[in-house]
């Protein structure tokens, strides 16, 4: 067996350099079938990311009148504790929220003459709401959608968020749909290029072909080392695509984290952390292809 | 032994390549199958080493009938063949040594094995001095001859030569007899296809002579008569 698997990986490895030129563009088509891959990973990775530091963000602002009663705004507050999704209410008070104002405009005297000039507080108090999930919101926000608390609320500021959202989802699908679209594009191609590519191996071995049948080599001898020569591709081609990645993320990381500032967020630790799914991952589905490609091209033009 | 029963090979839509074959050939026998060109010889050794099958008959090999031999059971049976071709079939980048060595190394033989039995082989067909050669620097007849000791290495208990002489001269040829004599000596079963009437005469063996695919002529100690 051990000499079996020796020969057929000699065999396959004179195949791959006898016909250099072409098992280098077979490569080179894999490793642009690969980065395309890696891009969509990367959208897929960047856009989660965004998702999350936008969710994050984002919660429910309910801005109560000047004169809603504050056994009322208790009431809402212990009806909004009781729903499971509400992860956390962050109360102040009308006194709470003309401090923060003072200290917000701290260095703008008109603004703190005007307010002077007020005979009394004329900021509500305010309530935020903060759900487990951004897709929590509406279900809490139809919670409260009762005439009982609405007479309270001056402002609900939740509305924004959900449109960043949206636009957010809405992009990313598309980018992943055309990624997937070249991706599945260059599959095909890369499909019928290693079906060509066995087709001229098994005629440029047509004489060392027909001698083995001659002498009495297996069937599987015979038909092994095209298929080891595919692997081999393979190999090469998510090796040499995830040097590229990372040469490229050397460089482009620094970017991406630009954006991300404070989420941790960076390319080069979402591929360090997925390392053996995604290259393994890619490996093997690569060949899984190229067998069922080669073994169709085996059948159609090598007899056996 | 070999044995044809009424063996028949048909071509669409109704051409006989070999009609109604019935021959048989005890191990240990050289014969020469003769016949012109489109006879049905090269048709014979094709369905002897399953690369046709018979469209009627039956082929058996000692106690194994080949008739209706599975894919994955043809390696088997082609170790158990010598088969030389008139088209040498060296490959030209390997060595002498190299080229019989690879009908070793795609069956699997240890290396050992080889270094050990490709001298002897090439010593028995007397080109032991010139195994490190490549084939486009040696004769017709020393290719000749290489695909002879190719077809050795499984020792193999038949030998099937066909047209072993085409594109050999009168003194390649008579070598080629004498190897195959003494192939024949060490109790191989040794089958000349060939139009070779020399080569033939020379060997005053039995003579299996075929017409149109069936066997016209069978003689024990014959000569080259069409």
């Amino acid at each position: 067996m051990i000499i079996f698997f020796k020969r057929v990986l000699s065999f396959a490895n004179k195949s791959f350099w006898r016909n250099l030129g072409l098992s280098l563009t077979t490569i080179l088509i894999l490793v642009l079938t690969l980065i395309s891959f890696n891009v969509v990973l990367s959208v897929n990775a960047m856009t989660k990311a965004a998702l999350q530091l936008v969710e994050d963000r984002i919660d429910i602002s309910l801005l109560f009148k000047v004169d809603a009663p504050v056994g009322k705004i208790d009431e809402l507050r212990a009806a909004l504790g009781k729903i499971p999704k509400v992860s956390s209410l962050v109360f102040k008070s009308r006194d709470e929220v003309l401090a923060d104002f003072k200290i917000k405009h701290a260095q703008d005297e008109e603004i703190l003459s005007a307010l002077a000039e007020l005979p009394e507080n004329p900021l509500g108090a305010i309530l935020i709401v903060r759900a487990a999930s951004s897709q929590d919101y509406e279900e809490i926000l139809s919670a409260i959608d009762i005439p009982e608390y609405n007479s309270l609320i001056e402002q609900k500021t939740f509305e924004d968020h959900a449109t960043i959202i949206k636009k957010i989802g809405a992009m990313t699908n598309r980018v992943q749909k055309g990624a997937v679209a070249i991706s599945v594009l260059l599959l095909v191609i890369a499909f019928l290029i290693i079906f060509n590519v066995i087709k001229v191996a098994i005629y440029t071995h047509r004489e060392e072909i027909g001698v083995m049948r001659l002498v009495g080599a297996s069937n599987w001898f015979i038909r092994a080392p095209f298929l080891i020569e595919v692997i081999l591709f393979n190999f090469l081609a998510v090796v040499l695509s995830a040097a590229l990645l990372y040469g490229f993320l050397q460089f482009g990381d620094n970017y991406v984290k630009t954006f991300f500032v404070g989420s941790g967020f960076s390319l080069t630790g979402y591929f360090n952390d997925n390392f053996v799914r995604i290259f393994v991952g890619e490996f093997l589905a690569l060949s899984v292809l190229g067998v069922v490609s080669g073994s169709l091209a085996m059948r159609k033009y090598l007899k056996v | 032994m070999i044995y044809f029963k009424n063996v028949s090979k048909i071509y669409p839509p109704d051409v006989f390549a070999v009609k109604d074959v019935h021959l048989k050939i005890e191990p240990g026998e050289l014969v020469s199958i003769v016949g012109q060109s489109g006879a049905g010889k090269t048709t014979l050794v094709k369905l002897l080493i399953a690369e046709e099958r018979p469209s009627k008959g039956q082929i058996q090999i000692g106690d194994w009938d080949i008739t209706n031999i599975k894919a994955s059971e043809i390696p088997i049976l082609r170790r158990q063949i010598g088969v030389i071709f008139q088209d040498f079939k060296l490959l030209p980048k390997k060595t002498i040594f190299e080229n019989v060595a690879f009908a070793l190394e795609v069956c699997g033989a240890p290396d050992s094995r080889i270094q050990k039995i490709v001298p002897q082989i090439l010593e028995i067909v007397g080109l032991e001095k010139k195994m490190r050669r490549y084939p486009d620097e040696i004769s017709g007849g020393e290719q000749q001859r290489v695909v002879i000791a190719r077809s050795l290495v499984h020792a193999p208990k038949i030998v099937i030569a066909d047209e072993p002489s085409g594109n050999l001269d009168a003194i390649n040829t008579d070598e080629i007899v004498s190897i195959f004599k003494k192939i024949n000596e060490l109790g191989t079963t040794v089958l000349l296809v060939t139009h070779n009437r020399e080569m033939v005469n020379a060997l005053r063996r039995r003579v299996v002579t075929i017409d149109r695919g069936s066997v016209s002529n069978d003689q024990a100690e014959g000569k080259y008569v069409l």
